[in-house]
């Protein structure tokens, strides 16, 4: 039982330094047409570590994702509009694993991403008081939905891959 | 021994799983739906067609820095508060105004202002990685660029308009 709990504290570790480091990376280049639009290749291993070693884990990875990388990368207020953000997203896409269970892995990471960029750009208007940010709802949530689906298929792709002694959990 | 029984179980689903499930129809149509809500909400409706301001306000942290009215022979008029942080520096009609974030101007947006083109760009920022105020789209109809970062806001008109796309 330690063991266990050992082997998934270690996962969840390397699972969270690899997705501040996809964070990270993926700050330094230009935004996809808007600014705030990114591709978000940091949830692949948000999902992975969901889907390998439990949804409390994947929380955990997110939460210190967005807490490290908001550090690391010098933009702490860009905490404010992800940390929600995040965690809705991941709690929609846990509900869709867990209760719902007959959806695709690339259909939940494409709601997972809308439901992101949408709560985003709501609590940045909120936070910000710029309300003109919010006709950039739609598009923002078009490129969700290409990013959604290339997350998606990414993780389904690795969990095909991954070998079975991985998996630490069951769903 | 059951509990090995439902990881082999589980495992089994996740790596034999299909790529796409009938239920996904509905995941799918439910973000169409949403996303199509979107558009009428905020896209369709008439806003301003044609640019009727040719007045930006730079705004930092609520407090007025400067004002570029494009019509004027001087359009540039800085605030008293702000005047020891703003540079700025023109040939023709483009004034490239330099906003510090404090005296000791380390921190800085610098910005382009086109008065023949009613117009207004970030070019330069030490914001933080990402400068999503560098890569936001010219500000040509009302509108606004906002650097969350150093609380900058630069405005153009007023209301909820689109902003340009792009």
């Amino acid at each position: 039982m330690k063991s266990l709990t050992l082997k998934k504290i270690t996962y969840t570790a390397v699972l969270t330094a690899l997705a501040t480091l996809a964070f990270m990376l993926e700050s330094l280049f230009p935004p996809i047409i808007l600014p705030g639009a990114r591709m978000g290749i940091s949830n692949v291993f948000i999902l992975i570590c969901t889907l390998l070693v439990g949804y409390k884990y994947g929380f955990c990875c997110l939460i210190l994702k967005i807490f490290i990388g908001s550090l690391f990368s010098g933009n702490i207020s860009s905490m404010m509009y992800s940390l929600p953000a995040g965690l809705l997203s991941l709690v929609i896409e846990s509900i869709l694993l867990l209760v719902v269970k007959k959806v695709s892995i690339p259909a939940v990471s494409v709601a997972g991403a809308v439901i992101n960029s949408t709560v985003q750009n709501l609590v940045f208007c909120l936070v910000t008081g710029v309300p003109e940010y919010l006709y950039y709802l739609p598009y923002l949530s078009l490129i969700a939905i290409l990013s959604g689906l290339i997350i998606g298929f990414t993780v389904y792709f690795a969990v095909k891959k991954l070998p079975r002694k991985l998996f630490l959990v069951t769903i | 021994m059951k509990k090995v029984k439902q990881k082999t179980s589980a495992v089994r689903d996740l790596k034999e799983e299909k790529l796409f499930f009938k239920a996904d129809v509905f995941v799918y149509f439910g973000l169409a739906l949403v996303i199509l809500c979107l558009f009428l909400i905020f896209f369709f409706p008439k806003s301003c067609a044609k640019d009727e301001f040719s007045t930006f306000s730079v705004y930092c942290a609520d407090k007025v820095v400067l004002t570029f009215d494009c019509e004027k022979d001087n359009p540039l008029t800085i605030s008293e508060d702000f005047s020891h942080l703003v540079e700025h520096e023109n040939s023709g009609d483009e004034y490239i105004i330099t906003v510090y974030t404090s005296i000791d101007k380390v921190g800085f947006n610098k910005i382009v202002f086109n008065r023949a083109e009613s117009s207004a760009k970030v070019i330069e920022s030490t914001c933080s990685a990402s400068k999503d105020c560098v890569y936001a789209p010219k500000l040509t109809a009302a509108g606004s660029i906002y650097c969350a970062p150093h609380t900058l806001k630069i405005v153009k008109g007023s209301g909820l308009t689109p902003p340009t796309v792009g």
